[in-house]
């Protein structure tokens, strides 16, 4: 029982260190249950992903693409044919 | 147009498991893991084809992207570069990339022929296997082998935001990229940033290698 206690506070404090001492009580339990990712979470932002957001997010909006790996049902609107991709899986063509 | 077109496969079950990055009710994908995705895409389309008038626009809008150290930096690069380049010139570069005259170009993105210097052995072998299991199969409407840069970057994609189904846990996401990735697409990044003909391509190689190096670091902290 008391063992246990000790290892919950430990990990809210992991959670409030990482999230910073504006970290509401809500925001240390719902990282708690996260905790597993949190690491790697950060390192990814910190990796410097986040700040390309916007403009990659245009990109691959639009670019269901080009080697085209659909489901079976169709479900994935995915893949629009242009020219060049054609050209390409010819140019491409053993 | 549906798929079914070059290197494309298709989904033969949904039955993937959701992934613990993914809240199990509302299905939502980590907002880090969308970023993953999304470069991921980016490199696909760019690295697939010549880039349409299309891609090419959006490209060049990544010149916008802030200019942070590393991938950011990458990324507007591409942009300014994508700027400074009519597509004729950018499909000219392509060609001269992957193509060539005849004898194919300076870089040949399949983890076969990367790794053993023959394009049907035993990497596209295991990655065929693989996909069965994940349930994407080839459509087999081209001859184009599976293993290419560009459609094991889509698979990715497709893993992590659920284009094949249920997006898949982070210890599959992991298991595929170390099985199919990890050994050989920092080195085809690597060279084709610093190829001979990659102008437009260079940063490319370099958002290609600076991001394999962090899926690796960041998959080792993902709990065994």
């Amino acid at each position: 029982m008391g063992w246990w206690r000790l290892k919950v506070a430990a990990e809210s404090r992991v959670a409030m260190v990482l999230l910073g001492d504006g970290a509401t009580e809500k925001e240390c339990a719902m990282a708690k249950t996260e905790q597993k990712s949190l690491p790697r979470r950060e390192f990814l932002k910190v990796a410097g992903i986040t700040g390309t957001a916007a403009g990659v997010a245009a990109v691959s909006l639009s670019g269901k693409s080009a080697s085209a790996a659909t489901p079976e049902s169709g479900k994935t609107a995915g893949y629009q044919e242009t020219e060049h991709v054609k050209t390409y899986y010819e140019l491409a063509r053993f | 147009m549906q798929a079914d077109v070059g290197t494309g496969a298709e989904l033969l079950n949904q039955s993937q498991t959701a992934s613990d990055s993914v809240n199990q009710s509302s299905g939502v994908v980590a907002e880090e893991d969308i970023l993953r995705a999304q470069v991921y895409g980016l490199l696909s389309r760019v690295l697939a084809a010549p880039m349409s008038d299309e891609t090419l626009e959006i490209v060049r809008g990544l010149s916008d992207v802030e200019d942070n150290p590393g991938i950011g930096a990458a990324m507007k690069a591409f942009g300014d570069v994508a700027v400074r380049t009519p597509r004729g010139k950018a499909e000219e570069e392509y060609s001269a990339l992957f193509h060539g005259m005849g004898s194919g170009g300076e870089i040949h993105p399949y983890a076969s022929y990367f790794l053993t210097g023959f394009i049907y052995e035993k990497p596209l072998a295991d990655l065929r296997q693989d996909l069965t299991e994940l349930g994407i199969n080839r459509s087999g409407v081209s001859d184009e082998p599976e293993d290419h840069i560009a459609f094991l970057c889509e698979i990715m994609h497709g893993l992590i935001t659920g284009t094949f189904g249920a997006p898949a846990t982070l210890e599959r996401q992991r298991e595929f990229f170390n099985r199919h990735m990890s050994t050989w697409a920092v080195k085809v990044f690597e060279d084709l940033e610093s190829a001979k003909s990659a102008a437009l391509y260079m940063p490319v190689g370099t958002i290609g290698k600076l991001f394999m190096a962090v899926e690796a670091e960041a998959f080792g902290m993902v709990a065994a």
